[in-house]
């Protein structure tokens, strides 16, 4: 496409000290850290201490791909489906640096993912999933889904 | 220079599984709660209760952030209300010609009071606010409180205060879209104070209020009806 020295350069360094060179025209996605290198600061590292290179490798590589025009619909679409197919772990850390970065496209399609994931499944099923302790004694899961059969049952009777 | 731009940095795969191994103690409590919210903001309101019963955390965070979102007064509540204010307590007696909608709330309402009464003895409907009655059984004393939901045929039995003497004027109050939890209100010896005992679904106990009147009050008798007005107590 353009030539070398048109592209600037914009340089992340992770949380583990691994450094990443994007072009500016994909870091632009990253709405929070925008203006650290639009107020031409370009040449320093920006560092994201809260994000392991693991993850910000995949962000960037999310980011590149979204930022190529000549990328067609439905490639991204099949793109976005293989991207969120990692670990969970992996997936909630994207989410956390989605969030950080301020990249909302990606926020909304790993939180999507988080949501599919939980359709469909019992509570149990869940509390495995999540690794989520359960809190609850008998008496008070009772008590709350007395308190919720209560007040929606007739809108949410089959629940 | 232009081939690494494209590429992220080639140490990247080396630090890979070092990298994972962290991410696998990962744990949803972990997470902001902005990001639950985020999260749970893409699922659909039924899943979405069914959700409160997996930890503390979710049950608050559902409770308190999308209580509003799906809990407009049910479409019934209305028709409870003008069932109730147009025949009084002996609103069973009244004769249910006054359409098909209002017929069937008027037969689960009867029905609905009838097994109250038939199991509780609560034979007193004191008050009816957004679909839910306060009855009461005032033979015992105390005086023994009910909640009830016509809509799913519940009654739910009030712990009773032994501080509380015999019957009083008492008055419900709840709004799903403020929050779960309902209050009844019963107004006690008015002199130039007022002693208000306020029984709160969210605590499950009783609790007293005093206020001081300025001038006394002559009240030779009490309008029996009330106004449920949200802030105001």
């Amino acid at each position: 496409m353009s030539s070398t020295e048109a592209k600037k350069m914009v340089v992340l360094k992770s949380f583990d000290g691994v450094t990443f060179e994007v072009e500016e025209s994909v870091a632009v996605q990253f709405e929070s850290i925008r203006h650290m290198f639009e107020d031409n600061l370009a040449g320093s590292v920006i560092p994201l201490s809260n994000i392991k290179s693991e993850i910000l490798s995949k962000v960037i590589d999310y980011c590149k791909r979204h930022a190529d025009d000549t990328t067609d619909e439905e490639d991204l679409k099949a793109f976005d489906a293989d991207f969120v197919k990692v670990e969970h772990g992996t997936l909630f850390d994207i989410i956390r640096a989605a969030n950080y970065l301020n990249i909302k496209s990606l926020l909304d399609l790993t939180c999507q993912t988080v949501a599919d994931m939980i359709k469909g499944k019992t509570p149990a099923e869940i509390r495995e999933l999540f690794n989520i302790s359960d809190e609850f004694t008998p008496e008070e899961e009772e008590e709350a889904s007395i308190i919720t059969r209560f007040i929606y049952m007739d809108r949410y009777a089959d629940c | 220079m232009s081939l690494s731009c494209c590429n992220s940095n080639p140490n990247v795969e080396g630090k890979v599984e070092d990298g994972s191994s962290s991410s696998c103690v990962f744990n949803w409590s972990n997470l902001p709660d902005d990001l639950k919210v985020e999260i749970l903001s893409q699922i659909l309101d039924k899943p979405l209760i069914r959700l409160k019963c997996i930890c503390k955390s979710l049950y608050f965070l559902i409770s308190n952030t999308y209580a509003p979102r799906f809990s407009s007064p049910s479409p019934s509540a209305v028709f409870y209300g003008i069932i109730y204010l147009e025949g009084g307590e002996n609103f069973l007696t009244l004769a249910p010609d006054s359409g098909v909608v209002f017929l069937s709330l008027w037969r689960d309402l009867t029905a609905l009071l009838a097994s109250c009464k038939a199991e509780h003895k609560a034979e007193h409907i004191l008050d009816c606010c957004n679909g839910l009655f306060l009855l009461a059984s005032r033979s015992s004393n105390p005086t023994q409180y009910f909640v009830s939901n016509p809509t799913t045929s519940e009654c739910i039995r009030i712990h009773v205060n032994p501080l509380h003497g015999d019957f009083k004027y008492s008055s419900l109050a709840f709004d799903s879209t403020v929050a779960l939890h309902y209050k009844i209100i019963r107004f006690a010896r008015v002199t130039q104070l007022l002693n208000m005992d306020v029984y709160s679904s969210e605590t499950g106990g009783w609790a007293c209020h005093t206020i001081t009147f300025e001038s006394v009050l002559d009240l030779g008798c009490w309008v029996q009806s009330s106004v449920y007005l949200n802030g105001v107590l």
